[in-house]
């Protein structure tokens, strides 16, 4: 027996050597939550992918197209083929989940903003700044354009859907029950608020052209112009409950008065102003010199030239001092290498059906206006 | 696999194998590892025997593969008819075929002239009777071959055995075997040897020994799953108009190997069958090797007393490269971009069991135990590769490689990729600890204890438990039972265990982040899109071991002589905390992750009869058995209680035909019930609303009758129900054996019942130009010519993309698995010192299949994405019917 001890005691120590611990790992697959959020670089494409979320794969769930399609101004158009177009402007909806991508989407974008939020906060930047200073700026701008693009997100959803699920930081739960309009409204307001008080105050004129198409704290002014508007205008035309004012989450709310000012901040300290010419601000306004020749004969004749697609100093156009927040597109072509959600597709849609004719091209034709409309304006 | 935890036993030539070992209940499969959640599979390969003489063994078959049952997809003639009948009633013209067939546009802008030549030469062979193409006859290889060589050679001295062998299989593909040179070989080398060291006069003290297998495979595949990677399928609705093969294809330069280009006309996402088969395979090389294996070491310092090490490596290694070829045949199936890829991996994992086990008896008091350290690490598991186009040598996948392709013009022209999945560590460590009991063979008592730890949760959910027990009473043994000739051994079984499963990626329970292109485009620079990340999935912390926990109640029993065995079981199984990917939630943000999505009941018995006499010279032997399951999911862990399963599956545009759901079998299929079709008109103007208006405006005769569950008025997702499960509810199996003088014969056979497959070949809705199989035939034209399948229409309708019971067929069936008949020389060889033992024999395996199913075959495992659906018969690869003729002869 004692000898039987003896070897247990052995077997016991091997296996107590073998003690330590086996199961740690470490990822090494790429990034993960844990090493992402650490670096401005690390910002700059969480950044994009807040964004990237404002592409939908379903035609329909492209905002633009569906608020056009649905309203009362624009016909369904397009081929034989586009009966879907059809339905939806005749609010016809056979096929399920026809306005699904807009939807996921949306929370998709609010999921990476949120992780944006909570990450940065506790993100240290100092290293990569000359002065404090310009570090927290940075923070700020990544923080305050995180909730601006929560809000972005939630504006978009509660424009198409009402009150929706609320779902604020990471973890949590994804089955939140909806929301009420206002509790939703509130929300947006609370965070347009917060990111116009978080952005640093840098003037529009001071954007580098490489950050062109972030949002700033005076595009989050603008948009709580739009969400006052939005909301107010519901409740009293709509919901038949008259306000003038716009909730705010956490307690309180914002008056006219309140919007105003921040919309009078805007427009006294941004540096947007309006464009000289309105005509301007359409491409067929160019006067294409690179080309060597003047290919638009009446830009040259009506002295117009393009201000470009935003910011005041771009490539192509003169500096465009209007738009403030612009949705960035790439090129398409047909071999869709880049995918044609991400090609302007308001155009690809819209555009006149079997007809190219400078400047514009040819499109699908879908959208045609109604005709009483034209006949009303006329 | 000989003590390693392996995921499969591909890599074994059947020859390799001494035993396997199938451990249903959870008390014995317990011990044998961390993954047993699923039952284990103990597999001995070929051991030596001590004291024996060398024993050389060589066995050889070759033998024939067809297809057992194919289907008969419509002639042209045929095709033609049924397509013009969907148009004439949707009230349109029929078809002008002639005006179709020599329209291709494509082909005659890039080739001109061979356009109008392709589709007058279509018209003018069938004018002249031409029935059209089988593309399924086209694709298929009759009689393709099959072989096997394996030698094993075994024997074993006083303190040595050893065991080693050989084998070369070989098996040509019954699909595109003869165009893409579809295949599997593999060549197979085992060596095992156990010897003892040191011994005294009562029992060995230091053992050691080795098993070893090393595997080499080339597998030359060809698609078959989803509607869009299919060789099979695509066959199967492939427009019978246009020719295979075409000279002009050759002599224009159109295709090197005269693939008839597409029929734009007809349709343009028509691709010759064959054609993408090649292109899609032919240029794929890959090589696979396997060794798997282990050291190990035995020390019994006192008797009893046995302290045991072993040392398992379980590694994978080998290459790729792939040529990607240039091909035009029609707008939407045309590369101008070649290149070449080449790809190297290797990866391994390490197993380290150490166990001290003692057993001893005390008078009529047996009692054993066991206590064992068992540590799997992740050690490499690496790829890299790389891909260049623009071949130095065009069109010859003798030369692809990488050195042979042009200078790049761009970035894009070149890809590389390199990982090691491993290389973070990780694994699997196990505590287990076994004490057994037995009283005179009378009462048998065991209990197992495990502890399992691994890296693929989050560290606070690494650790799952799991306890067992058995106990058995062999009444036989009682003093008062006595002897009896009738009952010769009957013994009670109870068990009860948990196993675990841990199956999941590492790092599940946080999220990758994932790099995504095109991303955003901010700053000037349109065309380029930002360096752009998000979260890739939804975080889960809290994910952890999937539980099963097994409760069996049984018995054993030897009766006449023991000529007739019994076996039963009852048992209850159920999964607790079921590792699942569940679809997410429309607010979740980000991609699915693993949840830990619900429990699942399995209840059942299993009964089965053996019985083996022999009757002079007669010897016969027959086993039955019969399974009985019932499966049922008792929770899900979200909200609705359900988890969806994936859309477009049947056909694009179809919305999903599984589903898990509370109360029900797993991956039940679920949609519209239908109650026949609308008949005449006065049945159309019966198929109403409850408050009298019709269910559809444009409801005709023809049109299938839905059933409105809740009598709400409308057809909607309110109103789909159970409509079958994939599962059967009833297996059995049989084995007959009989031996004279000689000459043997065996058969198996195994039949399921209860079960249901649902079966699509074609999408309706974006490829209305699919070809249709002979069972068209039976659809409704005309009133009281179907009750099942509606009438055709020439674009999809409600009728086909409604998931309703009209795609569901009843998929019982009995198969004739093996058939075998041989003859043993045995005692003629007497005189032959040189030749022990010599057999040869003729098989067929699936000799028969008794079903009603008319699909290829009702055993249907497929069930797309989602990893627990199954039964969707897309037309999959079929099964063969293989004749063999074997031989085996011992030295």
């Amino acid at each position: 027996m004692k000898k039987l001890l003896f070897y247990t005691s052995i077997a016991a120590m091997l296996i107590a050597i073998s003690c330590q611990d086996y199961l740690d790992t470490e990822n090494l697959y790429g990034k993960s939550l844990d090493s992402f959020y650490k670096t401005p670089q690390d910002i700059e494409e969480a950044m994009a992918g807040v964004y990237n979320a404002i592409y939908t794969a379903n035609i329909h769930s492209e905002e633009q197209l569906a608020a056009n399609l649905l309203d009362d101004m624009m016909l369904g158009g397009g081929g034989p083929d586009d009966k879907s177009a059809k339905n939806v402007d005749n609010f016809q909806d056979p096929d399920e989940d026809t306005y699904r991508d807009l939807w996921v989407q949306s929370y998709n974008g609010i999921a990476r903003a949120n992780a944006i939020i909570e990450k940065t906060a506790d993100a240290d930047f100092s290293t990569y700044f000359d002065s404090p200073e310009e570090a927290k700026a940075y923070k700020d701008q990544a923080i305050g354009e995180a909730l601006f693009m929560r809000a972005f997100f939630y504006f978009r959803l509660a424009k198409f859907f009402g009150g929706v699920p609320l779902i604020l930081a990471i973890d949590d739960p994804k089955n939140a029950a909806r929301a009420t309009y206002d509790e939703t409204f509130a929300q947006i307001a609370a965070d347009l608020k917060l990111a116009i008080e978080t952005m640093p105050n840098t003037k529009f004129t001071d954007v580098p052209t490489s950050q062109y198409g972030h949002a700033n704290k005076w595009v989050a002014q603008a948009y709580l112009g739009r969400v006052f508007l939005f909301y107010t205008g519901y409740k009293t035309n709509m919901a038949g409950e008259g306000t003038s004012e716009l909730p705010v989450a956490g307690g309180g709310s914002l008056s006219k008065t309140d919007v105003a000012a921040y919309l009078q901040d805007c427009i006294s300290n941004s540096g947007h102003r309006l464009a000289t010419d309105f005509r301007n601000l359409w491409p067929y306004s160019y006067v294409n010199q690179s080309a060597g020749s003047i290919v638009l004969p009446w830009a040259e004749a009506e002295g117009l030239a393009w201000v470009g697609q935003d910011g005041h100093s771009p490539t192509f156009g003169t500096g465009n001092y209007e738009s403030m927040f612009v949705q960035r597109f790439s090129f398409g072509d047909w071999q869709w290498s880049n995918g044609n959600i991400y090609t302007n597709r308001l155009c690809l849609f819209t555009a006149i059906r079997d007809n190219s004719m400078v400047p514009f091209a040819q499109g699908w034709g879908w959208c045609t206006v109604k005709p009483d409309n034209l006949v009303k304006l006329g | 696999m000989d003590g390693i935890a392996v995921g499969n036993i591909d890599y074994l030539n059947a020859s390799d194998i001494e035993s396997i070992n199938v451990l249903k209940d959870a008390a014995s499969a317990a011990i044998y590892g961390s993954r047993a959640a699923n039952g284990v599979v103990l597999v001995t390969t070929v051991k030596g025997r001590k004291d024996t003489a060398a024993k050389i063994s060589y066995d050889y078959f070759y033998g024939f593969q067809n297809i057992y049952k194919n289907l008969d997809p419509l002639n042209a003639q045929e095709y033609m008819y049924i397509m013009d009948e969907g148009r004439v009633n949707d009230g349109l013209a029929p078809n002008n075929w002639q005006a179709i067939i020599k329209n291709n546009p494509w082909l005659e802008s890039n080739y001109p002239g061979a356009g109008t030549q392709l589709g007058e030469e279509i018209w003018t062979s069938m004018q002249n009777g031409w029935e059209g193409t089988n593309w399924i006859d086209e694709m298929t290889n009759e009689d393709a071959p099959v072989q096997n060589h394996a030698i094993n050679i075994t024997g074993g001295s006083e303190d040595i055995i050893y065991s080693m062998g050989a084998s070369f299989y070989d098996q040509k593909g019954m699909i595109g075997g003869d165009i893409t040179d579809a295949g599997y070989k593999r060549f197979t080398a085992r060596l095992n040897t156990q010897m003892v060291l040191k011994k005294n006069a009562n029992h060995a003290i230091l053992t050691v020994g080795e098993n070893f297998t090393y595997t080499n495979t080339e597998n030359r595949a060809v698609a078959t799953g989803n509607i869009y990677w299919n060789d099979l399928h695509n066959a199967l609705v492939q427009n019978p108009f246009q020719f295979a093969y075409w000279q002009p294809s050759i002599d224009r330069n159109i295709n090197e190997f005269g693939f008839t280009p597409t029929l734009d006309g007809l349709a343009t996402g028509q691709t010759n069958p064959l054609a993408v088969m090649y292109y899609r395979h032919n240029y794929n090389y890959g090589k696979g090797n396997n060794i798997v294996g282990n050291v190990f070491a035995e020390l019994e310092p006192m008797k009893d007393l046995r302290l045991r090490s072993s040392f398992g490596v379980d590694s994978w290694f080998g290459n790729g490269r792939s040529m990607n070829p240039t091909y035009h045949l029609g707008v939407l199936y045309q590369d101008d971009v070649d290149g070449a890829q080449q790809n190297q991996y290797f990866g391994n994992n390490w197993t380290w069991t150490t166990t001290l086990a003692y057993d001893r008896q005390f008078g009529d008091h047996k009692v054993g135990a066991l206590i064992g350290y068992e540590l799997l690490q992740n050690q490499i598991n690496t790829e890299v590769g790389g891909s260049r186009n623009g071949l130095l040598f065009p069109g010859d996948p003798k030369y692809a490689y990488i050195n042979n392709t042009k200078n790049p013009e761009s970035i894009s022209d070149i890809n590389t990729w390199g990982a090691d999945w491993a290389a973070g560590g990780g694994g699997l460590e196990s505590f287990i600890a076994r004490a057994q009991y037995d009283y005179k063979e009378k009462y048998l008592l065991s209990a197992t204890f495990r502890a399992d730890g691994s890296s693929n949760f989050a560290e606070d959910n690494r650790w799952g438990y799991f306890p067992s027990v058995a106990a058995g009473w062999v009444i036989t043994n009682e003093d008062f039972y006595g002897s009896n000739n009738t009952l010769n051994f009957l013994k009670f079984r109870a068990s009860w265990g948990q196993n675990g499963n841990q199956s999941i990626p590492n790092f599940i329970y946080s999220s990758q982040i994932a790099y995504v292109f095109p991303g955003y485009f901010f700053g000037d620079t349109k065309p380029v899109s930002g360096t752009t990340a998000y979260p890739a999935t939804v975080t889960n912390p809290d994910v952890t071991w999937e539980t099963s926990e097994q409760l069996n109640i049984g018995f054993d029993a030897r009766m006449f002589q023991s000529k007739l065995g019994i076996t039963f079981d009852w048992y209850q199984k159920t999964t607790k905390d079921w590792l699942v990917q569940a679809p997410i939630l429309g607010t979740s943000g980000a991609g699915a992750p693993f949840v830990n999505g619900g429990d699942i009941e399995n209840t059942g018995v299993e009964l089965m009869l053996n019985w083996n006499d022999v009757a002079g010279d007669f010897k016969y032997g027959i086993s039955l058995s019969g399974a009985y399951n019932q499966n049922e999911v008792t929770r899900i862990d979200n909200t609705d209680g359900i988890i969806q399963g994936p859309s477009h599956v049947l056909s694009q545009g179809t919305a999903s035909v599984s589903r898990v759901e509370v109360g029900q079998p797993i991956g039940f299929f679920y949609g519209f019930e239908t109650d026949g079709i609308l008949q005449n008109q006065e049945e159309v103007n019966a198929y109403v609303r409850p408050n009298g208006t019709p269910y559809f405006s444009d409801q005709r005769p023809g049109d299938v009758r839905f059933v409105d569950q809740n009598q709400d008025g409308l057809i909607d997702e309110e109103d789909k129900v159970y409509l079958g499960d994939p599962n059967p509810d009833f297996e059995v199996g049989a084995q007959l054996y009989f031996e004279f003088k000689g000459v043997y014969a065996n058969a198996t056979l195994a039949g399921k019942y209860g079960m249901q497959v649902m079966q699509s070949y074609r999408s309706f809705s974006d490829n209305p130009a699919q070809n249709y199989t002979s069972d068209v035939f039976n659809r409704w034209h005309g009133e009281g010519t179907s009750t099942k399948m509606p009438r055709l229409g020439s674009v999809s309708n409600r009728n086909s993309q409604f998931i309703s019971d009209i795609y569901m067929h009843d998929a019982d069936y009995l198969r004739i698995n093996n058939v075998t008949l041989g003859y043993n020389f045995g005692e003629m060889l007497a005189h032959i010192e040189a030749i022990s033992n010599l057999k040869v024999y003729v098989a067929i395996n699936n000799a028969y299949t008794f079903t009603d199913y008319d699909g290829m075959d009702p055993e249907v495992r497929f069930g797309h994405d989602a990893s627990w659906a199954s039964g969707i018969d897309l037309g999959l690869y079929p099964q063969a019917r293989t004749v063999m003729f074997g031989i085996s002869v011992d030295f």
